[in-house]
């Protein structure tokens, strides 16, 4: 367990060392901030609108109008930004042969994973801890039901890490960054699609193309609902990605180990 | 200690390694030498647990690599060949992290920092990023991280590749001064560096042992007698004839280069029967009126032992 933690905080110094993690942070920071001032912007004239008319504005609240469509807008955010962050965990290692290194210490194959993925799991905690600016400002304009935010941000939270033991699977079985980034938008991308797929088809078959979508897995939790099928999902599709990576770099030893 | 046992390993069809076994020591340094593609890396990578290989075990501080890598590899320091390592962090970031990883506890990394920089006299650049550390510092950082943790037993592939030739110095008597506490396992394709190391050798050819000894009795086993570098001013012009036909001289051939572009002055390579016959020869030259302006051993180099050891296998 040592060394786990011990992988993590090297791994989470050298990600703030890369322009990547500034750039991902960066990103994500425009893009959030932006939307969040057009949907407050849309807020306030929907609210200004409904006391002029004089209606009691009692569907106007700050979670439907403001927080539901940001938290759905970040998850779609971090499906391009996050494999940015986990195309280099294992890819540069081999690319860089660092990777000589990194497997002769006194690690075994999934506490490497392990620790990779809690370093990059620090950056994906830091990037949403700043993306709570938003619910903090909003609540200066109305009011906010924290709980619903603790719940977006934990849905938030493990659709990340989800989405980066994807990654991590992916960068550990290529040298190129670019093809591990790629492969691993398209997976998760694709499983966002089959949430739509599910709806168009019926009966069983929609459900289950449904269920193996992490848009459906997440939409609850933007409501503030947190359900514990979604998590065991969550924690199911990390469980695997890990899982895959640590018998990847099992195989490296087998073959060569480059 | 660590011991190799029936080492074997393919890649496809092509057999890296066969049949190696070996065991050293604390306390002494084996060097692996042989041509590229010897099977050098391949033998190294299965020591460190890099590579599982296809048969054999490699047993370190009786810890079986194949049942518990962890375990062995906690016994080990491994410096990769060209060594490659996390350039973005400085050199003391780097050092602690690995620290941490190979378990020395939180109060103990400042010191353990303090240690192995002091070793590899790391103290230049020890706040410096590793990036813009040079070639040689960063052989010496590769070195740094590989003592962490006190490992009884050091793999070394290559040490002094691409270094220049003070930096080499410097690296083999820091070599030199680690081997008395541990056990040292190096490869090196340099004969040289093999004897000025090495307390044994094991010459590798296509992934077999055809050799294994201290370094200079392989040398005297390949040449027999004892091969010496003659330097001489204003020979007689039959000198090479007579140095012939003397009863201690087995060989005797005159090199064409002479050094300093001397040329009056000429270069022989003479080999004597024995040793002590050289004091012999150095009166006998100038009792032939030729100035004697040096008498030295000379080493054979390494493709030279190795031809005739691969010679002697094919016999």
């Amino acid at each position: 367990m040592n060394g786990i933690v011990a992988l993590a905080r090297l791994e989470a110094r050298r990600s703030f060392r890369t322009p990547v993690a500034f750039a991902v942070m960066g990103l994500f920071l425009l893009v959030h901030g932006t939307y969040f001032v057009s949907l407050m912007e849309n807020y306030t004239s929907s609210s200004m609108t409904a006391i002029a008319s004089g209606q009691t504005p009692d569907r106007l609240n700050l979670i439907d109008l403001v927080l539901q469509p940001l938290a759905s807008a970040d998850t779609f955010l971090l499906l391009l930004l996050l494999p940015g962050i986990s195309m280099r965990l294992l890819s540069e290692e081999w690319r860089s042969r660092t990777s000589e290194l990194l497997l002769s210490l006194p690690l075994s194959e999934a506490e490497v994973v392990w620790g990779k993925f809690l370093g990059a799991a620090l950056l994906l905690t830091a990037l949403l801890l700043l993306g709570l600016l938003a619910p903090l400002s909003a609540a200066f304009f109305g009011t906010v039901e924290w709980w619903t935010v603790l719940a977006q941000w934990l849905g938030l939270f493990f659709f990340g890490l989800a989405g980066l033991a994807v990654g991590l699977f992916y960068s550990s079985i290529t040298g190129s960054q670019i093809l591990a980034y790629g492969l691993t938008v398209v997976t998760l991308f694709g499983s966002w699609l089959l949430g739509w797929w599910g709806r168009a088809l019926d009966g069983t078959a929609g459900a289950v193309v449904s269920w193996m979508s992490m848009a459906t897995h997440f939409n609850p939790s933007s409501l503030g609902i947190l359900r514990l099928s979604d998590l065991v999902f969550f924690v199911g599709v990390i469980l695997g990605g890990l899982h895959l990576a640590a018998g990847v770099l099992q195989s490296r030893r087998w073959r060569k180990a480059r | 200690m660590i011991e190799v046992q029936d080492l074997h390993h393919r890649y496809g069809p092509l057999t890296a390694v066969e049949d190696l076994s070996f065991r050293v020591q604390k306390g002494e340094v084996l060097g692996l030498l042989g041509p590229n593609g010897a099977g050098k890396s391949t033998t190294l990578r299965a020591i460190v647990g890099l590579l599982t290989p296809t048969r054999g075990r490699v047993i370190v501080e009786g810890e079986d690599m194949a049942t518990d890598a962890v375990a062995a590899r906690r016994h080990l320091g491994f410096l990769p060949e060209a060594v490659e390592l996390y350039r973005e962090l400085r050199v003391d970031e780097m050092l602690a992290g690995f620290a941490r990883i190979k378990g020395v506890s939180a109060r103990q990394v400042d010191a353990e920092i303090d240690r192995v920089v002091e070793i590899c006299s790391l103290q230049e650049v020890r706040r410096r990023l590793i990036g813009y550390c040079s070639r040689g510092y960063r052989q010496r950082i590769g070195l740094a991280q590989a003592l962490l943790g006190d490992p009884e037993v050091l793999v070394l592939d290559e040490p002094t590749v691409g270094l220049d030739p003070a930096q080499v110095v410097d690296i083999r008597q820091r070599i030199a001064e680690l081997a008395r506490t541990k056990a040292i396992i190096l490869s090196t394709h340099i004969l040289s560096e093999a004897q000025a190391l090495c307390d044994r050798v094991l010459i590798l050819n296509r992934g077999r042992c055809v050799a294994e000894d201290r370094p200079e009795v392989l040398e005297g086993r390949l040449r027999g007698g004892t091969l010496l570098r003659l330097v001489t001013v204003d020979a007689p012009g039959d000198f090479l004839r007579r140095l012939g036909e003397l009863e201690f001289v087995q060989a005797v051939r005159a090199v064409e280069s002479a050094p300093g572009g001397a040329s009056r002055s000429q270069v022989f390579q003479v080999e004597l029967d024995r040793s002590q016959s050289a004091a012999a020869l150095s009166a006998v030259v100038v009792e032939m009126g030729a100035g004697l302006l040096e008498l030295s051993p000379e080493h054979l180099g390494l493709e030279e032992v190795f031809l005739r050891l691969v010679r002697e296998e094919g016999q």
